[in-house]
């Protein structure tokens, strides 16, 4: 290859970056002209380059797209997720194109698609603005509606900008816009919404209809009720009721009666302008913005919240070390002071560590679309259920449980969920069921993924892992067992690898990058009844609080959050036996020796600490000399040269500087079931 | 490091293992350490004797004597050397546990000798080469080769099959 086509390939790789970000962004401010410049830009110079190089059908395609973002440019046409959609589409087709294995069919047909949603954006918001719509129907339901965004509600890729737009289209509309501190503008630069909107809206739409232009919003995020006239004249509650049914305070009676009042009668007139200087609602700005909560934020770089981490367990140990000193002076004084000391790290730690906490909400608003988008893409429909969006979670295992989590969700309504034919011939209901629940439970954070489809089929994954050698033909393998083979690397039962998921590079990742951050990962599935993939997260990287066990001269850190009970049996009852197992609760449970795992010399000691590890209700105990005490481990990595080695997660410096090894409770489980 | 100037007298530290002496740039060095009892990581080979807590992050030591299959004489004066390593594109701490340090040595790089073919018991790739003072050799250790992290991490550790 030349170098001119290479120089070119370069080029286009990131122009098409490029573009992806500015389309991504475009999505969220529709109107901004700066981005459909830099759009139109970009297309203008892929067409230019690939011409000259000789690639025709990119300079073909991007030429239709340039024609498209000039008419955007000139307000000619609207953007909409559509047209973003196409063009997404078509810088995947670029690259393809790139690599010579277009074929032109492809491009013909996105460029018919595009002309097609080009022509059709531009009629339909036509006939929104006219007012045609609520001519042809009586209008006469009115609404009040109460929208709150959540503050993180740019990151869920939404606009509400759009959504009260669609309101305004939808009917004739009066929108009170309850700004808080920093004007909306401000807000919306800053990515941070604080924003209530009020909007009275009178339109022909039924009550489930104006709820669906709330379809990517949380029930919390919206109230909509619906009221006649007569109501407001006779209901001395009415404030009352505004009040308790939404948490914010709104404008008081007689402003709210004033500005339904304003609203037009009979026959559909203009909206309002939305600009429209106002008396009552200039006062209503400066009453009750003061009266709504303000949320300020400041945005932080991940990287100077990682070094104040840093720090604060440094004060955490260096604390610890100093007390330890300070005890054997015996001066009161200096241990009251010590002691307040300790009190205030602890808070600091606490309050350093809340920093890095993040609302689950803000990575499962990303799915909503995801979720909508696959189901549409698969024909199947999907009712889903959030729970627990204001559970609060690390950045760092939100970050890395992304991936994973788009892994299972497609898994689900790409296998899990049947056709509606397929559903209804079950006796199920035609709508396929996705429920993705967050809560907390001690100290870790349980996210499960629940759908009600078909389930895994189990003798499928009999057959598949006789195939790959897990186990012997008419071997009796349990079910617990058979799904752990799914968690094994290229294992899958789909027999037809589709563009959602199939590839085998599955499970296996997903376990892993969970097991990274020290989280697990279940699955409990029942043929037709549905699977529910359950994870568990610790909240924090940083610090866990942990068991200090000895295991000869080595000091071992268990994870508090892994461990059932503990109890002391002697040597000779635990070892002095053929099996392996302990009786707990009545059933028996594997047993491991950790000295045995490290190759020390068995232990001289008449009785041995037993520790009950309970994983997913699956428990295995284990053998150490001694139990010391908790500890709130600080932990630090133990760095590149142990990455082979499977029994620690990361090691921790005691408050007399000594060193101790969190022990990975997940690889003992993991080695123990293979044996 | 700064750029290598080779007609300059530049520092490097001189170590002995068993009964040969070695040398180390002072650039790479971070500090010498008395020799103290080292936290064992269970399963870990003989290479590595221990980590220790260095600044407060976890350093592994790596046993000098193993790695240049040199017999430990059990020298009183054992010491650690905290050597800085570029392993890809990352630094890694590492220490590494010698018999003695004797004394800071200043020569020109331009001075260093080839390595010959022959009569080298060390891997040729140990070693930048090495330096002739007052009739005694001292081999100037490539420590980025010696302390290659993915080699010894592959030996490093030992799994329970």
């Amino acid at each position: 290859m030349d170098d001119i086509v290479k120089g070119f390939i370069e080029e286009v790789k990131e122009l098409l970056l490029q573009l992806e970000d500015d389309l991504i962004t475009l999505e969220n401010n529709p109107g901004n002209p700066e981005i459909v410049n830099n759009i139109f830009r970009v297309m203008h110079t892929l067409k230019g380059s690939a011409g000259m190089v000789g690639y025709k059908n990119i300079q073909d395609l991007t030429h239709e797209f340039e024609n498209t973002y000039e008419q955007i440019r000139e307000g000619k046409l609207q953007v909409n997720s559509d047209i973003i959609d196409i063009t997404l589409k078509a810088k995947d087709l670029i690259l393809v194109m790139l690599a010579g294995e277009a074929d032109d069919s492809a491009a013909e047909r996105l460029i018919q698609l595009l002309a097609d949603k080009a022509a059709v954006t531009g009629k339909s918001n036509i006939k929104r603005v006219s007012g045609t719509s609520t001519q042809l129907r009586v209008s006469n339901h009115l609404y009040v509606i109460l929208f709150s965004p959540d503050k993180g509600i740019f990151e869920r890729g939404l606009n509400p900008d759009k959504t009260v737009d669609e309101l305004k289209a939808s009917g004739e509309t009066h929108v009170i816009l309850h700004e808080k501190k920093k004007s909306w503008e401000k807000q919306k630069a800053e990515k941070i919404c604080a924003t209530v909107w009020e909007v009275y809206l009178k339109t022909s739409l039924a009550m489930t209809e104006v709820e669906d232009i709330f379809l990517f919003y949380d029930k919390d995020e919206y109230s909509i009720f619906e009221m006649s006239r007569e109501q407001l004249q006779i209901d001395p509650f009415l404030s009352e009721k505004l009040e308790s049914l939404y948490k914010h305070k709104i404008a008081p009676e007689q402003q709210l009666r004033d500005c339904i009042d304003q609203l037009p009668d009979d026959e559909p007139v203009q909206n309002l302008p939305a600009e429209q200087p106002d008396a009552s609602l200039a006062e209503l700005k400066s009453t009750d913005t003061s009266r709504i909560e303000t949320d300020s934020k400041v945005n932080v770089s991940s990287q100077k919240l990682d070094e104040l981490m840093n720090l604060v367990s440094e004060l955490v140990t260096i604390t610890g070390t100093v007390e330890v000193h300070a005890e054997k002076h015996n001066d009161l004084k200096l241990n009251n002071a010590l002691e307040n000391i300790a009190k205030l790290t602890k808070k600091f730690r606490d309050n350093a560590l809340d920093l890095r906490l993040v609302p689950i909400g803000t990575l499962l608003g990303k799915f909503k679309r995801q979720i909508r988008d696959l189901s549409r893409d698969l024909g199947k429909k999907v009712n889903m259920l959030i729970e627990g969006q204001d559970i609060e979670i690390d950045k760092t295992i939100l970050k890395s449980i992304e991936s994973p989590l788009q892994h299972i969700i497609r898994n689900s309504i790409d296998h899990g969920l049947e056709p509606k034919e397929e559903r209804l011939a079950k006796g199920k209901t035609p709508e396929g069921l996705l429920k993705i629940t967050a809560f907390y439970s001690g100290a870790s954070v349980i996210l499960s993924v629940q759908d009600d489809g078909r389930g895994i089929n189990m003798e499928r994954v009999k057959e598949c892992a006789i195939k790959k050698g897990y186990m012997e033909k008419g071997q009796d393998v349990n079910k617990e067992q058979l799904l752990t083979f799914i968690m094994e690397p290229g294992f899958t039962t789909s027999e037809n690898i589709s563009m959602v998921s199939g590839r085998g590079v599955g499970m296996d990742v997903v376990r892993k990058e969970l097991n990274s951050v020290g989280g697990s990962i279940e699955i409990f599935t029942e043929e037709n009844l549905g699977t529910t993939i359950t994870m568990k997260l610790p909240t924090t990287l940083t610090i866990i609080d942990t068991l200090m066990v000895n295991v000869d001269e080595t000091q071992i850190l268990i994870p508090v959050m892994d461990i059932e009970y503990c109890f002391k049996e002697t040597n000779e009852n635990l070892f002095k036996k053929d099996n392996r197992y302990i009786q707990y609760k009545n059933s028996p449970i594997p047993l491991v020796s950790l000295r045995e795992q490290f190759k020390y010399a068995p232990s001289e000691q008449n009785e041995l600490m037993v520790i009950v590890i309970n994983k997913f209700d699956r428990r295995y105990a284990i053998t150490a000399d001694q139990i010391i005490g908790e500890h709130q481990a600080v932990i630090k990595p133990l760095g590149d040269l142990f990455v082979n080695q499977p029994y620690f997660s990361g090691g921790s410096i005691m408050i007399d500087g000594k060193l101790a090894f969190i022990l990975d409770t997940n690889f003992l489980f993991n080695h123990i079931t293979k044996i | 490091m700064a750029t290598l100037d080779i007609d300059k007298k530049t520092s490097y530290i001189n170590l002995r293992i068993g009964s040969e002496s070695f040398a180390i740039s002072v650039y790479k060095v971070l500090e010498i350490i008395q020799f103290e009892q080292l936290t064992k990581i269970p399963n870990a080979s003989e290479f590595v004797p221990g980590v220790l807590n260095f600044r407060r992050s976890i350093v592994p030591v790596i046993d000098m004597h193993k790695r240049f299959n040199v017999e430990d004489t059990g020298s009183a004066d054992k010491m650690v050397v905290v050597v800085d390593v570029v392993s890809k594109d990352k630094n890694v701490l590492m220490g590494l546990l010698v018999d003695q340090v004797t004394d800071v040595i200043e020569f020109e790089y331009k001075n260093i000798k080839a390595v010959p073919d022959l009569g080298i018991k060390y891997n040729p790739e140990f070693l930048e080469g090495f330096i002739e003072i007052e009739e005694k050799f001292i081999m100037v250790l490539n420590i980025d080769r010696v302390l290659n992290v993915k080699e010894l991490a592959e030996v490093s550790h030992l799994v329970n099959e």
